[in-house]
């Protein structure tokens, strides 16, 4: 898609052109109507969007205007604290995801989630990534061993801890933590990746890293991406949603929010006028 | 530290001079001969510690699991300040109600009962008795569940959120994630937590001296008396006339200062191994 993009094209056949490759596209996650509440609180309100598959959606937006809140509801992680609740629906292929009768392990081995600080578990790179294929298969130590290369390669990383896969998590830096994390996220195949603010506590060379990961990983997985840096968005986005306050204000194709954005509200914020 | 080492070594001389190393391996206490050895005590510190410690570290370590990880926040608030209240608690009125309140109970119940179900071991023969080895480890583990469990619960406190939430996200249950997150982020903590409680329950004297049964005696059963190395010290300071008691007295504090100071370096060279281990980042 991003190909087709740099070439110039007037407005109106862009648009037409937007329009049907987003009629091609297969809908991943759809959101309806996804309220949430911190206790009292209201922070998201009617939240509706689509999410499509193999596709990079960013989601922008200024400090506590829900941005990671709404993702937090697609693998319902939320619900790790009392009185944290959401309403309406997330459909996940053919599933509701927020009713009560999900199961949220199987929930959570299909979205994988990677923070804004790297969260690698006190134990060696090895354990780190098999920690997630001990907890969801049966698996030979072999197999095993193929699955944690096979996740480490696919993370980029692979080279850089071959020979200290018994070393700690924690003795690497901040940007090869954070791929450990995405090591460990894609070692269960899940189908969607949430990314908190992936890249906001590393380095801008280790950013650049992750970045590449993410547009290779969109080949196998459904991503989506919260960042608080708009050119990043701009970069390696294909749809972006432009969160004010808990309101989605605007969402649509990354080029056309980006360029020619429907709302004011969108326009100010991109262009830097706030936020 | 070195001025108190040194005090107790000059004051302690002439035992030293007379028992040689021996004084560590003889059982004999007798003031009247002017006999001693410090086994039967040193062997009373070690067996009323573990068996506090058998008893204190998993208790503490599911409470402060429950408390951090389960409890809804009040209770949570509710029974943390209950813990640390009891911490505050001086020692001489667990010894009292060691004495006055626990042994009877543990006479009429607790020791009876051990000895119909498991009396074929020579751990629980004897009669019932209540004052005793069982009884003072048991107290001792009352006085330093308090420390272990404050302390351990601050430890699970500070696992990051993130990283629960890490564990959480790739779809774990709550126990996976305290068994395989919780844990072993704060395992350095924990540790540091039980060697706390364990300094405090070797040096432990008060409530030892009440419950533990004062006799000089190595025993194989738990509910027979014996005696502490501290439980001697304060029992039997104010008798010891002859200079030779005196001085062996003072050599028993002597041994106490070095098993705790040895404890310490221990712990010491292990948290560091630890360390190297997860990255010296804990």
């Amino acid at each position: 898609m991003s190909d087709n993009l740099t070439r110039p094209l007037s407005m109106e056949r862009e648009q037409k052109r937007l329009l049907q490759e987003v009629q091609s596209l297969e809908v991943k996650i759809s959101v309806k109507n996804l309220c949430f509440f911190y206790d009292d609180h209201q922070a998201l309100f009617d939240n509706t969007l689509d999410i499509f598959q193999n596709r990079v959606t960013a989601i922008i937006g200024p400090s506590g205007c829900g941005k990671s809140t709404h993702i937090r509801a697609y693998n319902r992680i939320y619900e790790m604290y009392r009185g944290y609740r959401a309403t309406g629906e997330v459909w996940l292929d053919q599933e509701n995801i927020l009713s009560p009768s999900q199961d949220l392990i199987q929930l959570r081995k299909k979205v994988g989630m990677i923070f804004q600080k790297p969260t690698p578990f006190p134990i060696s790179v090895f354990e780190n990534v098999a920690y997630g294929l001990r907890l969801h298969f049966k698996m030979s130590r072999g197999e095993l061993a193929a699955k944690v290369e096979d996740a480490l390669k696919r993370a980029a990383l692979w080279e850089e801890v071959k020979d200290k896969l018994d070393q700690s998590g924690l003795a690497f830096s901040g940007g090869q933590q954070q791929r450990l994390c995405i090591a460990r996220a894609i070692s269960v195949e899940p189908e969607v990746l949430l990314m908190d603010e992936p890249t906001s506590a590393i380095d801008p060379l280790a950013t650049s890293k992750i970045e590449e990961l993410i547009e290779s990983l969109k080949q196998k997985y459904t991503i989506v991406i919260v960042t608080h840096n708009m050119q990043q968005a701009a970069r390696i986005s294909d749809f972006t949603a432009f969160f004010y306050e808990g309101h989605i204000v605007e969402f649509g194709a990354t080029r056309q929010v980006f360029t020619n954005p429907a709302k004011k509200q969108t326009e100010d914020y991109i262009t830097g006028r706030f936020g | 530290m070195l001025a108190i080492f040194f005090e107790l070594v000059r004051n302690s001389g002439l035992s030293i001079k007379k028992f040689g190393l021996g004084f560590l391996l003889s059982m004999a206490w007798n003031p009247v001969t002017e006999d001693f050895g410090a086994l039967t005590s040193i062997f009373g510190t070690v067996v009323s510690t573990i068996i506090a410690m058998i008893i204190a570290v998993p208790l503490s370590i599911i409470t402060a699991l429950f408390l951090v990880e389960l409890a809804p926040p009040i209770l949570s608030r509710i029974v943390g300040i209950g813990v640390e209240l009891l911490a505050a608690v001086p020692s001489i009125i667990y010894g009292m109600w060691g004495l006055f309140v626990f042994a009877p109970f543990m006479a009429d119940h607790i020791q009876p009962a051990l000895g119909k179900t498991l009396g074929f071991l020579p751990l629980f023969q004897g009669p019932p008795m209540g004052i005793g080895m069982l009884s003072a480890g048991i107290i001792l583990a009352l006085m330093i569940i308090p420390f272990i469990c404050a302390v351990t619960r601050d430890v699970f406190q500070m696992v990051p959120a993130a990283v629960k939430e890490a564990g959480f996200g790739m779809g774990s249950t709550t126990w996976e994630v305290t068994r395989k997150v919780t844990i072993r982020y704060g395992f350095r903590g924990v540790i540091g937590a039980c060697f706390l409680g364990l300094g405090r329950a070797v040096g432990e004297t008060m409530a030892v001296t009440f419950v533990i049964g004062n006799d000089h005696r190595i025993s194989a059963s738990l509910f027979s008396a014996g005696n502490s190395i501290a439980s001697t010290l304060a029992n039997e300071f104010a008798e010891a006339a002859e200079p030779i008691y005196l001085s062996s007295l003072i050599e028993l504090g002597l041994v106490l200062f070095l098993i705790t100071f040895l404890i310490q370096i221990f712990v010491q060279l292990w948290l560091r191994r630890i360390a190297k281990g997860m990255g010296d980042r804990l």
